[in-house]
């Protein structure tokens, strides 16, 4: 019995950690009407990186992630203007083609990450990694610990963000009425750009979360990007409470399932889920 | 219409010819690859080019494809260079079977949904032992001097690119690809318009997985292996609607020029690089298609300064 109650903890405490790769995504897709494939190689690059820092010159991938978020924020305000707004203004299909165009992105980047690092697994191991740390009376490995602290604070800190400030509210008006937010002086275009941009800040968190409980390859951000898109469908995009909760339904289903069944059957569960919910509420189950 | 149908024929026949010039087996090989990825690539312009529905999964049906030539190999002695055209019909028939739910979605719902369809029917494969599971099936090759085998092949592969190229420039100009352009430009006028769209999709979807499942059934025996890495493979997936984009999917002639053109930078790449550049360029080349939505062909229209028949993406409905 004790190996189910640890894999439920170990299960929501994975959906915390998924939830920070989620959230991110749910922004663009939502609010910024991006369909963005390349969300998990962005944050598969920046788990390469702490990978890369913390063995180089023995930096805390926690520490990485919080100077590559404002890096990729940066990023994300230069690909803006150059890469997706010309791809989402005027297209019949925004959604479309910048799911092409960030697949293009994604693939690019696999073999970057690829040629750079190699296609052999890596894993993060801090002094933190591999401690069992008590929870209520039950054990949980402490990298897995980290990462869903890290992936709740970033969920928690962009819903206050959202609701709580005026930047956030003018976002939220834009994501529901364009024309009305622009008719009360909103700068739309200039919201969407914000929105993209903190969507791709968000992906160094979240991937430097993934990146410390998983070995990875390059083509990892493959699975990542799977079950990140099953949370983002089934919370609704945009939705960042309902991001959470799906992402913390999503680990539970994947922690029970990878401790109660065979190896095989979670790639089974994943795209089959993934499949069912698409067909049968491509927009989101509360939407 | 008359000439340029001559002009096809004689373009086929000049290439039907080339073998007995003696070539290198690896010019023969290497072409041989070429006119795969044009009939892929024009295959899927009929979906997704035409009609805009862009599948990010159509090596489903190929491996649907060379397994079906396989088991008839394997079981009945059957070779596959007879049966490939079964290989065709189970394709078609699976694309029929799961159809009707998938052309419902939209955008990008539908690529990852065709996606989805890839990777579950290779996990079916993969824990199928009837199937060889993730080892796969080795087919024996006919015990023929491999310059002969190769032409064969050759032969085979440059004819079911003409047929592929010949069904996707007559459904351009038939009722079928008027009714895709309409579902393409504006899906619910097209409807309103009396277009049944439904039907039109799955039509479109079918008869392109059928050309897919086709080439599959031969490639299975080319290489003389199917395994889902191989017949069920992404990479093929993205390239070869990489390269319907990237030569111009509105028209028949672009996934031609797509095919020809990435093949080469491709090789070339990959001979004097490496396989991860060629990938790199390739994920580049996705991302530049994006901006050009009629492709090569229409870039070269515009330099030709022609009036373009071409759907421009922006320009869709002004154009006309």
């Amino acid at each position: 019995m004790s190996i189910v109650w640890t894999s439920l903890v170990s299960g929501l405490l994975l959906g915390c950690a998924y939830a920070g790769a989620a959230v991110g995504l749910s922004l663009a897709m939502g609010m910024a009407r991006v369909f963005n494939l390349a969300h998990t190689a962005l944050g598969l690059t920046c788990g390469y990186l702490a990978y890369f820092l913390l063995t180089a010159a023995g930096i805390d991938p926690l520490v990485t992630a919080g100077l590559l978020a404002p890096l990729m924020f940066l990023a994300g305000l230069a690909l803006w203007p150059t890469l997706f707004r010309p791809t989402v203004r005027g297209v019949a299909d925004p959604a479309l083609s910048t799911s092409i165009l960030t697949l293009g992105l994604a693939i690019a980047l696999e073999n970057v990450l690829s040629k750079i690092w190699t296609p052999n697994p890596r894993i993060i191991t801090t002094p933190y990694s591999n401690q069992a740390l008590n929870l209520f009376g039950l054990t949980a490995q402490g990298s897995l610990v980290v990462a869903a602290a890290l992936g709740l604070i970033l969920v928690l800190v962009l819903y206050w963000f959202l609701n709580k400030t005026f930047l956030g509210l003018a976002i939220q008006a834009v994501a529901q009425e364009p024309e009305g937010a622009r008719l009360v002086g909103i700068r739309a275009e200039l919201v969407s750009m914000l929105v993209f941009a903190l969507s791709v800040g968000t992906a160094a968190i979240g991937g430097v979360g993934l990146a410390m409980i998983y070995s990875f390859g390059p083509a990892s951000y493959f699975d990542w990007l799977l079950t990140v898109l099953l949370i983002v469908v089934v919370g609704g995009a945009g939705a960042i409470l309902g991001t959470l909760a799906s992402a913390l339904a999503v680990g539970l289903v994947l922690g029970l399932g990878g401790a109660l069944l065979p190896q095989a059957w979670n790639s089974l569960i994943l795209f089959g889920l993934l499949l069912v919910i698409l067909l049968l509420r491509p927009y989101g189950l509360f939407k | 219409m008359g000439r340029s149908v001559l002009a096809g024929l004689a373009v086929v026949g000049l290439l039907a010819a080339f073998p007995y010039a003696a070539p290198p087996l690896y010019t023969l090989s290497f072409l041989t690859v070429v006119f795969m990825y044009v009939a892929l690539a024009e295959s899927w312009t009929i979906l997704g080019g035409y009609a805009g529905y862009v599948s990010f999964g159509h090596v489903a049906f190929f491996g649907v494809g060379a397994y079906t030539t396989a088991l008839l190999l394997l079981r009945l002695g059957l070779n596959p260079l007879l049966t490939f055209p079964v290989g065709a019909l189970a394709a078609a028939g699976f694309a029929a079977l799961v159809g009707y739910p998938i052309v419902r979605l939209q955008g990008p719902y539908f690529s990852i949904v065709t996606l989805l369809i890839a990777l579950l029917t290779a996990l079916a494969v993969k824990n199928t032992p009837a199937l060889g599971g993730t080892t796969g099936l080795w087919l024996p090759l006919p015990d023929l001097p491999i310059e002969v085998n190769r032409t064969i092949f050759y032969w085979y592969m440059l004819f079911l690119a003409a047929v592929a190229t010949a069904t996707a420039a007559w459904v351009e100009r038939s009722k079928l690809g008027l009714g895709l352009m309409a579902i393409r430009q504006n899906e619910q006028v097209a409807e309103a318009a009396g277009v049944d769209t439904t039907r039109l999709k799955l039509t479109a979807l079918v008869l392109s997985a059928g050309l897919v499942g086709a080439v599959g059934g031969v490639y299975g025996y080319l290489r003389s292996y199917v395994s889902p890495e191989i017949v069920f493979d992404l990479n093929i997936a993205v390239t070869l609607f990489l390269m319907a984009l990237f030569g111009g999917c509105r028209r028949w002639e672009g996934p031609v020029l797509g095919a020809v053109i990435l093949s080469v930078v491709g090789e070339f790449l990959t001979l004097n690089i490496g396989e991860e550049v060629a990938r790199i360029v390739y994920g580049l080349c996705l991302v530049l298609v994006v901006f050009f939505p009629d492709g090569l062909v229409g870039i070269l229209g515009q330099l030709q300064g022609g009036r373009q028949p071409g759907f421009g993406g922006k320009s869709d409905v002004t154009k006309r």
